[in-house]
Formats: C-alpha cells, structure tokens, sequence
C-alpha cells in the first residue's frame, strides 16, 4: 500500500507541476477578459466570464496545492460579484483592477516557488 | 438487510484539470469504476447505461448546472433514487442546507485533498446507508 500511494503522490507532482505551468495560459484568459471591460458597452456578460473563470481558478488552484492562487482568485471572485451587483456606471473598475493584479502577483510568485523547487532538485 | 456496496460513480465535471486528478483520486486511489462527463448533459446521457451507485455533480457547469442536472437524472427511471453529492466551491453552511434541501446526499467543497476524496466519498455513503 505504502509504495503504490508514493506513486500515486509522484503522479499528483508532476500532475501539478503541469498545472503550474500551465498558469500563464489560465492569466491570459483572465486578462483578455479584463482588457475587454475598459471599453466593453454591456459589462455585465465580461463580469459574469471573469467571474466563472475565477470560480474555476479558485477550485482547481486550491485543489493542485496553491494555496495563494486559490485565496486570489477567490477574492476576485467575491470583487466581481459584488461588482455585478452594480449598475454598469457605477462598476468600480479600480477595484476589479486590483483583484486582477493581486490574481497576477499570486501567479507569479507561485511560478517563483515552483522555479526554485525545480532548482534545488537538480 | 445487505448494504448496497459503493462500485460505480458517475462524475460530471467541466475542468479538465479537476477531471484528471479526480480520477486518480477516485480510480487509482479509490478503486472505483468511473465515469466523467464533461457536462450535466452528457450526464444525462451516460447514466442510464453506466448505472451509478453515486452521481458526483459539480455545481457551477456551463449550460446545465449540477442543481438542474439533480433534477433531469431524477426523471430517468434507473436513476431517480440514485444518490447524489455536489462537489463545489460554493460550501458555505447555507449553500450546504440548500442544496440538501434539493435532495442532496452531501456536499464535498472545493478545493478537494486527491488522496482523502475516495475516503469521505464513502464516509457519506456509509453514513447515508447507515440511517436508511
């Protein structure tokens, strides 16, 4: 039993090393989305997008062990439906920005730890 | 009375990434014969031959989400009584009471432990058939 759940845990790893890596690809998505909203005429389809990205993102951020990409994308989720509840003129976009930004520090400073795990293993 | 042995989960899941680590949680590590679908539609579709013991049903899905899902396999005649667990993010106390509320066995939240999924999977199975 013991050596099968270390394989299977050596499967989870590389699972997750290939999720981490795959991160920028889930920003992009991100920010094609928060680009379209500075000029978008009908916010609400743009908030409800980003919103089901980043409930996505929280689960299966949290689910692949990081922690801190999942608590932003979280967060951010939680900004936008609150932004959804606004209408279109009041949407604070300063705050969504920040939400995004915070998303993108979490991003990158979970691709630093992955980065120097690698290192340190060779 | 025999208790009804938990074999066969049917998974509905629209993320690829959770559809492949949860079927190294609940085949490799659970020993359960599964099956994904990547819609509440292709749920509806599948039960009916794959004959689940348990639906897993994640929540927020494109189209049809988990709740409607719930809802359509309970009109299929082998699956009416079959019982269901939403897995969600959504796993605040009242989210929880609702969804039960709907004919839920349980809710499992997101994110999931991979190696403890199989585990509490069968912890509200055994519990359900436990109070039957």
């Amino acid at each position: 039993m013991q050596a099968s759940d270390n394989r299977v845990e050596e499967h989870l790893a590389v699972l997750r090393r290939n999720y981490i890596g795959n991160l920028p690809a889930k920003l992009a998505e991100f920010d094609q989305q928060h680009g379209l909203l500075q000029t978008a005429t009908d916010m609400s389809v743009i908030l409800a997008n980003l919103r089901g990205l980043a409930h996505k993102l929280a689960g299966s951020a949290g689910t692949f062990g990081c922690p801190e990409v999942s608590s932003a994308a979280r967060n951010y989720e939680w900004i936008l439906r609150e932004a959804a509840l606004e209408p279109d003129c009041s949407v604070n976009i300063d705050i969504i920005h920040s939400g995004h930004q915070a998303l993108k520090h979490a991003v990158a400073q979970t691709l630093l730890l992955n980065t120097n795990e690698q290192c340190r293993k060779q | 009375m025999g208790e009804k042995s938990l074999q066969r989960i049917l998974y509905a899941e629209d993320e690829p990434d959770i559809q492949t680590i949860a079927r190294i949680a609940l085949e490799t590590v659970g020993n359960f014969t599964l099956e994904i679908c990547s819609s509440g539609n292709e749920a509806i579709e599948k039960a009916p031959g794959f004959k689940p013991d348990l639906v897993l049903l994640d929540v927020m899905m494109p189209g049809m989400d988990g709740p409607t899902t719930m809802k359509k396999l309970r009109e299929i005649g082998n699956i009416t009584d079959t019982p269901v667990i939403f897995m969600t993010a959504k796993a605040q106390r009242r989210e929880i009471s609702q969804f039960k509320a709907m004919g839920a066995l349980d809710v499992i939240p997101k994110p999931f432990d991979p190696m403890r999924l199989a585990e509490n999977v069968r912890t509200i199975w055994e519990q359900h058939h436990a109070s039957l």
